[in-house]
């Protein structure tokens, strides 16, 4: 590292380079603007007083980037519609330079490329920059605001810039600056202001403790306004009346003179209230009420603007009680279709689309650090992914994606210790999670063990004894008179304790007979006796044959032990005619039924949970742009909270 | 997901064994009338040996 030194040819200050690489200088004595030529300096100009800003980065402020160390030797301010942002020449102990762009609480550190475009992308539009796509995300123009330190050129006497912001995957970020031509491209990361491990800030600019605010009274109606934001705020809506006026103005233009529906719209968590979210201090400073209209019928919304100092902004978002935590996405999420349906993936999650519909500010409270315009029109897409959803806000010259995630009434309620309870929620969200999602899985254990059970029951099938111990035919004629009970011969019951069955068959037509059969041992034990009745009749009537049970029967006796038995058979006929019949028996027979059974109580749960989670989800996207026709939104008076 | 749902593993996992169970005994629903002491006559004198079936012309109940 070379440090080369010089005086101030205005006021004969020394003037020490931190980085050898530096074209132009400003004097910390007299703010002369100093182009080098090897060893000589220039006064080209006079820098203008520095816009004050809540920036706590400072010249000489030292911080680290992908664990490299870097320090802060210059500066570009740069003015634009919603108000400024610092570009911070940083060099890296390597002695290359970057630049740390730190715009309303937002931090990237870029690289000059040695790429050329072509032709400047249009916003939405695709470039190839360093062999990664990347998509032109907003368009700003920016007026030079004033400079400090050393920069890599000369920059003192730009006027109107044109930047394109592109973003591709991750957190990669990069911009198109045609301030020169062709285009300059710079290619870098966003990176949290946390892990940048700054040091030597300014003091007077917090960084994470009390907001620095500022007092100042509504320019329509006198009543106290106070900006937490301090410079950044760009926007204040007065609470008291709701007259809209500029922040950023000495006087405090107003805007809009005042709002409508002013007493429908009180904040449930009051402008100026803190929380703890996410392990950081939250302040809400700005408050707004948006809305669509979908078939003539109007939905409204709230967001909650919260700021921290270190962090910067996200949202709370509010829409019949459900609540979503929102960040603005730094990535570039993928848009994509899934089947017919446009979807977008993000973080190696998959969105599916849900709802496109213009939405317009409708009433503001509080500050922001952009301008907000009641009126104001975008596009916006949501993609969904419960607990997430994903939304895209379009407008011709930007687009921005933001992530929200669903938190509870009861997370808000205590992070801001609200005196008040916070609604249930009514209906359901596009990205509240489904209750019954704690049942997914079901499914899968269902046919685990459904496949188990048919297994099982394929083995029994082919290992079981299943063979006929006995059988015999016989033939009773009722007109003898004589008792028909008789015994069989001795037969081999084999095997486990297991069942037998007893099957009777007869050649009865239009008639029936009654069979007491007793299976007894051929020693001592225990005996089993069955009484079946074989009934079986048929006919033709009206033009149709029918037919009433059968001429067989069978029954089952369970767990019979092994051992030798007998069978006792009692036929008993109440009319003249012979029945031929036979008697067999068989042993270990298997069964399909307690297989068929034990599916039952394993189907109930994995079913009961599939049709609980399919309402759910039916409900879910009735309120969307895929809604079955015929749905219309009459489920608003459930109450579904999580 | 095995994790996720012990209960339902517990549940499975007993339905598994009792199907087991009913089918390796035979276990059926029908209950047949159990008589012990058969007397070692029966082989002998079958007519003498009263069954808990009896039939009644057009239908038939447990007899004694």
């Amino acid at each position: 590292m070379t440090a080369p030194a010089g005086t101030c040819p205005n006021c004969g200050a020394e003037i020490v380079f931190r980085w050898s690489g530096a074209v132009q200088t400003t004097c910390p004595a007299c703010r002369s603007i100093l182009v080098r030529h090897d060893l000589n300096l220039e006064k080209v100009g006079v820098a203008a007083d520095v816009p004050e800003a809540m920036s706590a980065i400072q010249l000489g402020t030292e911080g680290s980037f992908k664990k490299k160390a870097f320090t802060v030797v210059g500066r570009i301010i740069y003015k634009y519609e919603l108000g400024h942002w610092n570009e911070w020449h940083i060099r890296f102990t390597d002695d290359t330079s970057g630049w740390l762009s730190d715009a309303q609480a937002e931090y990237a550190v870029t690289r000059a490329s040695t790429q050329q475009i072509r032709a400047v992308p249009g916003v939405g539009e695709d470039v190839v920059i360093e062999k990664k796509i990347f998509k032109a995300m907003s368009v700003t123009k920016a007026a030079y605001a004033g400079v400090e330190g050393e920069l890599p050129f000369e920059y003192w006497d730009k006027s109107e810039v044109s930047f394109t912001d592109l973003r591709g995957d991750g957190d990669t970020f990069a911009t198109i600056d045609e301030s020169e031509s062709p285009p300059l491209v710079f290619v870098g990361e966003y990176e949290d202001f946390t892990e940048l491990r700054l040091k030597n800030l300014r003091e007077d600019v917090p960084t994470g403790a009390a907001p620095q605010t500022r007092s100042l009274s509504c320019a329509s109606c006198g009543a106290a306004i106070i900006l937490r934001t301090g410079e950044a705020a760009k926007t204040v809506a007065c609470a008291a009346c709701g007259a809209v006026m500029d922040a950023s103005d000495a006087g405090l233009k107003i805007l809009l003179q005042h709002q409508a529906r002013l007493q429908h719209n009180v904040p449930q968590i009051a402008l100026g209230r803190t929380g703890q979210l996410k392990g950081k201090r939250w302040t809400v400073i700005g408050y707004q009420v948006r809305g669509i209209t979908v078939d003539g019928t109007d939905y409204e919304w709230r967001e909650y603007l919260l700021w921290n100092p270190e962090a910067g902004f996200r949202y709370l978002t509010e829409y019949d009680g459900h609540w979503n935590d929102v960040n603005v996405v730094k990535g570039l999420p993928k848009e994509i279709t899934s089947g017919a349906r446009p979807a977008a993936e993000y973080l190696g999650t998959r969105f599916e689309h849900f709802q496109r519909a213009q939405v317009t500010t409708k009433f503001v409270l509080g500050e922001f650090p952009w301008e907000v315009r009641v009126g104001d029109k975008v596009w916006n897409d949501d993609y969904v992914a419960p607990p997430l959803m994903l939304s895209r806000e379009s407008t011709p010259s930007e687009i921005t994606w933001s992530l929200g995630t669903y938190v509870t009434p009861q997370l808000i309620q205590e992070a801001f210790k609200l005196e008040t309870p916070l609604p249930r929620p009514v209906g359901v969200f596009a990205n509240q999670p489904n209750p019954a999602t704690a049942t997914s899985g079901l499914g899968k254990l269902f046919v685990v063990f459904a496949c188990l059970l048919m297994g099982m029951c394929a083995v029994r099938q082919a290992t079981a004894r299943n063979e006929t111990a006995f059988s015999g035919g016989y033939r009773f004629n009722p007109a003898t008179g004589d008792t028909a009970a008789f015994v069989t011969k001795v037969f081999d019951l084999k095997g486990h304790p297991s069942n037998a069955e007893v099957e009777i068959f007869t050649d009865l037509s239009n008639d029936n007979a009654f069979f007491s059969v007793a299976l007894l041992p051929e020693g001592t034990g225990k005996g089993y006796e069955l009484g079946r009745e074989v009934s079986y009749y048929f006919g033709y009537e009206d033009g149709e044959s029918w037919t009433e049970g059968g001429n067989g029967d069978r029954a089952v006796i369970a767990d019979v032990p092994p051992g030798r038995y007998y069978l006792r058979i009692e036929p008993e006929h109440a009319g003249t005619t012979p029945v031929s019949y036979t008697v067999s028996v068989k042993r270990d027979v298997p069964r399909v039924w307690p297989f068929l059974a034990g599916l039952v109580p394993l189907m109930l749960p994995a079913l009961f949970g599939f049709i609980s989670k399919s309402s759910f989800e039916g409900r879910r996207w009735a309120e969307s742009d895929y809604a079955p026709s015929g749905d219309d939104d009459d489920d608003d008076d459930d109450n579904d909270s999580e | 997901m095995m994790k996720q749902h012990p209960f339902y593993i517990t549940l499975g996992v007993l339905l598994l064994l009792s199907v087991a169970a009913v089918e390796w005994t035979g276990w059926t629903p029908e209950k047949p009338t159990e008589v012990k002491d058969v007397p070692r006559t029966v082989r002998d004198n079958p007519g003498s040996y009263r069954p808990h079936y009896i039939y009644y012309g057009s239908s038939y109940r447990r007899g004694k």
